[in-house]
């Protein structure tokens, strides 16, 4: 699994990170993490605000923090 | 099942200044299109004959009113929200779209016409850099 945190790398960002790493964690599933900051490649998912959190390169949510939970079964898919 | 592919990182943005988004304007006919929030334009906008608000908080839902076939610039207060409008429409398919370089602040530090009031608006950019400079 492939997990992409988009967004210049603030507070939000790395926030959406940490409540991935503990879903995954409580999941006892692996991922690999990338940091995506460039606008340019950013800019090439649909979205308009950041953070946002991308799954296998399937945009899950942007422009806010998503809960743990949703998080949970985002994961779960 | 293999992961989807990440799309290709966009090109770079095209990028003018406030002087050269005047020229633009007069003799390409080219569009502004202000992505700060209605009531921010209220306080303070561009003069110029045509400009079009499509704030950032609504700009997913009503970018199609932008017309594909002219030139268009975007503009916020500082440049970067217009930015990533640009790199939004560019994403969209449109392929004449601009961003104003350092955004409203600019405009203003270059002396250039707006309606309403320039007091308290932030001017944290670079002053010079201009083209117009000489």
């Amino acid at each position: 699994m492939l997990i992409k945190v988009l967004g210049p790398g603030c507070a939000k960002c790395k926030r959406v990170e940490q409540l991935t790493r503990e879903a995954l964690a409580e999941l006892g599933l692996a991922a690999d993490f990338e940091h995506v900051t460039q606008l340019e490649q950013i800019m090439a998912y649909p979205i308009m605000t950041t953070p946002a959190l991308v799954v296998d390169e399937v945009v899950k949510c942007s422009g806010r923090i998503p809960s743990k939970d949703e998080i949970l079964a985002w994961l779960k898919q | 099942m293999n992961a989807a592919a990440a799309p290709a990182p966009l090109p770079q943005a095209k990028e003018c200044c406030p002087t050269s988004t005047r020229k633009r304007i007069e003799f390409k006919h080219a569009l502004l299109v202000d992505v700060r929030e209605k009531d921010e334009l209220e306080k303070l906008a561009l003069d110029v004959p045509d400009l079009l608000n499509i704030p950032l908080s609504d700009f997913e839902r009503r970018f199609k009113e932008i017309p594909r076939d002219r030139q268009v610039i975007m503009v916020s207060a500082d440049g970067h929200d217009s930015l990533r409008a640009t790199y939004y429409l560019m994403r969209e398919g449109y392929e004449d779209v601009l961003n104003m370089t350092d955004g409203i602040a600019k405009w203003i530090l270059r002396g250039f016409p707006v309606k309403g009031d320039c007091s308290g608006f932030k001017l944290d950019v670079n002053a010079g850099g201009c083209c117009s400079a000489s």
